[in-house]
């Protein structure tokens, strides 16, 4: 009851023609900086930092939140018009997305994105108000090996990200994980691949790979195509139709719970439960060919997922004041230029600024769903413009998003190389996502066995040793198994067809 | 647009001019103030307060931009080949920047003589932390338990090779123990696992821990300093503990500029700190988040540097070592 | 070519590379008394690359598959107005990646987007120029002005006029 009465205060805070202001620019900032490729939330927020610093504490944190989200929203438009994610979370959403607006339904798949967003970002946050204590202890008992084994089950699910050939889609994702060991290695700080280039010495930068092989390849795809057949989809309704809400309700609420209880679990990053939305959505789907050929739920899932996840994991910075994801990390250096000190204490000593930071954040999700469905058109509209003037601005902004995340040429080098190797990829028929996904999870992984063992002192029976690591092995192996029938029968049905 | 490009033309006709040490600071010309690591770290956050103050005192614009990766190497390597005159200046981070050119494996693009100092800004300590919950009460508890299972109890760290990779060995070194060190990937999953009790102990600078100490979740055993931390005036420092020789370990951030700055402009841009770190509000924020300002001139700077990789070249040799 | 052809080299093209990363992770320590060494996943990740170029180099052979593979065209570069288009942007791309830092942002990348305009079949100067200008000097002012986000400017400070690009 005193929470309900507090966070009564904390909206009758927010409703403050001053807040309510701070927290609609900070939608319109994150959503335009997220459409920049290459400038993801946290790189958003960082740059935007300087601009609040000017305001009172409460308006600039609900500024900045409201530019995180924002940016995790905005990151959708442009995969889903010109397949160029702004962050490794969106890739997933260019699967289906992207195939959605060359079918002419860039409108839904925009609508179903802003909708999902809305409810994944507002349910978590509602979580955060009731939940979040007992949900910290329970995200506490994810240790090393719990983390490996949670992992584990991401990478077996790499399969459902295979487009036809399951060989082809193991290649690519071997690939990403060979990708993922250059640079030093967690284990002795030894130079793996790196070729003596000091830039690799951190490994490869996911967001400019994932600019390449998403935006930057489908740039190359078309243009050699001739002139007068390129990109020019036809544009069909704006909006969804029942059929899509009905096939979208399911991926919606899985999505938020699987965010959400990403969102505890700190250092794993938005595209693990982006993609596990997608993975989960695909395995139950009814017609699981229709995914990354238009399918609306591979829309749906990830895009829930992803809010869900961005304000879920805000509550280890509430309940424990640590950060559990890079933009959160900023959020809480946001939080220290301010003079506060994020963690449980914030509740005892400026109680009325977080809840009014809490109620900003149901206020700004909503701001973003009334915001962004009117502009769906415009945005939809972008894809009238001439394609060689559409390229342009897409190239232009790749160049600053690649330089600007460490301000080195080098990664706009990265970019580059890997449009090419995405067009290749492209033309033999080898898929992208696994290649992304695993490259993220890959030292993830070796991190989280390495630590195990460092834990156990070097005895593998510590992930059989502990019940939840237990479990989550049983379930990968369990997932692996389902697959691999699966797999086997489809090939099967191939082969009599 | 015409009258754009016909200016830009002009422009580049006009370029001209080498500035000298005696106009420095040049009016209008803004110094790149780079940062090695990434934007809203502690380190940067230290920066970002910094810069609005030299910019007042030196009267140019002081851009703060960040050049994280490799241990901070891509950064200083960047400083360390920048023209020398002082409109490039580094934020130097020790020992985290001496792991650079002190570890042979990792090829540096810089040594101890491609940077000069400008002045020392401000330290942030180590400290050993444990859970409130935690049956450790004092050093000497996690010392005997140490000895009694040796290899057993769990210290994590913020990574392999991190500044509490070396407290953690500098702990081993100075009590004739063996820890199970657990090198995490920052300080987020580092903290997180203590919390959890998959973790034992852990070595955090002090500032990471400022809000998780005031909550009364974790306690500070002892802090790896010479003397207390304002902050923390009931924290024994490991000395006082029992233990001095474990000795000191902590991050100490300054300024410096590349090799061959010329002394008057190094002299400004020292001046500069000085007056900044004299600004209140600067100390009081800097004070909140567990960092101690300790303001040295270049010469002391230069001298407290040589020590800093003289007392860090074996705890690396020993990480070297650790992995293998 | 036919499409069985290309997947046979892709398949070598994948298979070279494996076997030499095979041989440089034997370079790094395999294993440790804490469990598998630096050397240890890229060994048997690369191992099974090469095994998985194989597989699939036997089933784009004699899988299946294969005889209509042989008979599909593949679908490279449709023509050689198509390659133009496709080099020039690269070379744009990559000749902006080089000059960035050594002439400054605006510059840089009004020759890029101008050279890639004409290149997609833009020929009115006055799109190419008011289209280039706003995706270089434009991009620049909005991201040093309003973001706050230092872009490369220095060299040569005269090409932007110091009332766009100056401090």
């Amino acid at each position: 009851m005193e929470t309900f009465l507090l966070l009564i205060g904390g909206f009758a805070d927010v409703l403050h023609p001053g807040n309510l202001a701070y927290a609609l620019i900070g939608c319109v900032l994150g959503t335009l900086i997220g459409v920049l490729p290459g400038i993801g939330p946290a790189a958003g927020t960082a740059i935007l930092i300087p601009v609040t610093a000017t305001l009172d504490p409460t308006g600039s944190i609900i500024m900045l939140a409201a530019i995180y989200y924002g940016a995790m929203y905005g990151g959708t438009i442009t995969s889903v018009l010109i397949n160029t994610p702004g962050e490794a979370a969106s890739a997933v959403t260019c699967l289906d997305g992207y195939a959605m607006a060359r079918l002419g339904r860039a409108g839904p798949a925009l609508s179903v994105a802003a909708i999902g967003s809305f409810i994944g970002g507002t349910i978590a946050t509602i979580g955060l108000v009731f939940l979040a204590l007992p949900l910290t202890r329970l995200a506490l008992t994810f240790g090393p090996p719990e983390i490996f084994a949670l992992l584990l089950i991401g990478l077996v699910l790499v399969t459902s990200l295979a487009s036809q050939s399951i060989s082809r889609a193991l290649i690519a994702a071997t690939i990403g994980l060979l990708l993922a060991q250059v640079g030093i290695d967690p284990i002795m700080g030894m130079q793996r691949f790196t070729f003596g280039q000091l830039e690799l010495m951190d490994g490869l930068p996911i967001v400019p790979v994932v600019m390449g092989l998403f935006g930057i390849a489908e740039i190359l795809l078309s243009i050699e195509r001739p002139l007068t057949a390129m990109f020019a989809p036809p544009v069909g309704s704006l909006y969804m139709s029942r059929q899509d809400v009905r096939r979208s309700a399911g991926p919606v609420a899985r999505g938020t719970l699987i965010g959400f209880m990403l969102g505890l679990i700190p250092g794993l990053g938005s595209m693990i439960p982006a993609f596990l939305s997608y993975a989960v959505e695909r395995r139950i789907s009814k017609h699981p060919d229709e995914f990354g050929r238009g399918a609306i739920e591979g829309v749906a899932g990830p895009e829930t997922a992803n809010n869900a996840y961005a304000n879920a994991a805000l509550i280890p910075l509430f309940t424990l004041g640590i950060p559990g994801s890079p933009t959160t990390a900023i959020l809480m250096g946001a939080f220290m230029i301010n003079g506060l000190v994020p963690g449980p204490t914030l509740f005892v000593e400026h109680a009325q600024f977080v809840w009014a930071v809490i109620a900003s954040l149901v206020v700004g999700n909503l701001i973003l769903l009334v915001l962004n469905l009117p502009l769906i058109p415009l945005w939809v509209a972008m894809l009238r413009v001439p394609y060689p003037i559409l390229v342009v601005i897409v190239l232009a902004f790749c160049v600053v998003g690649a330089y600007s995340l460490s301000n080195q040429t080098f990664d706009i080098g990265v970019m580059l190389a890997f449009g090419v190797a995405g067009y290749l990829m492209k033309k033999v028929d080898i898929p992208a996502a696994p290649l992304i996904l695993t490259m993220i999870l890959g030292p993830l992984l070796e991190s989280a066995l390495r630590q195990s063992l460092e834990m156990s002192g070097g005895d593998f029976m510590i992930f059989f040793d502990r019940p939840l690591s237990t479990a989550l092995i049983v379930l990968a192996v369990a997932v692996l198994a389902v697959s691999s029938l699966k797999t086997f029968n489809q090939v099967k049905v191939d082969a009599e067809a | 647009m015409r009258k754009a490009l016909l200016l830009a033309l002009t422009g580049l006709l006009a370029c001209t001019g080498v500035a000298s040490a005696d106009d420095f600071p040049q009016k209008g010309k803004p110094i790149t103030f780079v940062v090695p690591s990434t934007a809203g770290g502690g380190a940067d956050t230290a920066a970002r307060l910094l810069a609005p103050l030299l910019e007042k005192d030196l009267g140019v614009p002081v851009e703060v931009v960040n050049k994280p990766g490799a241990s901070m190497q891509i950064g200083l390597g960047y400083v360390a080949t920048a023209k020398p005159d002082g409109q490039t200046i580094a934020l130097l981070v020790l020992p985290t920047a001496a792991s650079g050119y002190l570890d042979t494996e990792r090829k540096s693009p810089f040594g101890r003589d491609s940077l000069v100092p400008i002045g020392l800004y401000y330290g942030a300590p180590f400290g050993i932390v444990v859970t409130s919950s935690s049956p450790f009460k004092t050093l000497k508890d996690v010392v005997d338990a140490a000895k009694a299972k040796p290899g057993k109890i769990k210290a994590g760290t913020s990574g392999f090779m991190a500044t509490g990779h070396f407290a953690a060995l500098a702990f081993e070194n100075g009590t004739g123990t063996k820890l199970a060190t657990v090198n995490f990937q920052g300080g987020g999953p580092q903290l997180t696992a203590l919390m959890g009790g998959h973790t034992d102990v852990s070595m955090n600078s002090i500032g990471e821990l400022v809000t998780q100490q005031k909550s009364g979740a974790l306690r500070i055993l002892a802090v790896m300093s010479d003397k207390r931390d304002p902050n923390l005036p009931d924290v024994p420092t490991v000395g006082e503990a029992g233990y001095p020789e474990i000795g000191a370990i902590g991050s100490d951030i300054g300024l410096a500029a590349p090799a061959g700055t010329p002394q008057a402009v190094i002299d400004r841009l020292t001046l500069a700190l000085k007056t900044a770190m004299d600004d209140p509000t600067l100390k009081e924020r800097m004070t909140e988040y567990g960092n101690t300002l300790s303001y040295l001139p270049p010469a002391e700077y230069a001298a407290f540097w040589d020590k800093v990789d003289a007392r860090f070249k074996p705890l690396i040799e020993a990480a070297r070592k650790q992995g293998q | 070519m036919t499409t069985q052809r290309v997947y046979q080299i892709t398949s070598v093209a994948i298979f070279i590379p494996s076997v030499l990363l095979v041989r440089g992770a034997l370079e790094l320590h395999y294993y440790t008394p804490m469990g598998p060494g630096p050397g240890f996943f890229p060994f048997w990740l690369a191992l099974i690359l090469a095994l998985l170029s194989v597989i699939t180099f036997l089933e784009a052979t004699f899988g299946e598959a294969a005889r209509e593979l042989a008979r599909g065209k593949a679908d490279f570069a449709s023509d050689r107005a198509g390659l133009f288009r496709l080099v020039t942007l690269l070379l744009a791309l990559a000749g902006a990646a080089f000059f960035l830092e050594r002439v400054g942002y605006g510059a840089t990348m009004f020759v890029m987007n101008a050279v890639v305009l004409w290149a997609l079949g833009t020929r009115n100067p006055l799109t190419i120029l008011v289209v280039a200008a706003i995706g270089s000097f434009g991009i620049e002012y909005v991201f040093s002005h309003w973001l706050n986000v230092p872009l490369p400017s220095e060299d040569l400070p005269g090409l932007c006029p110091s009332w766009l690009c100056g401090a």
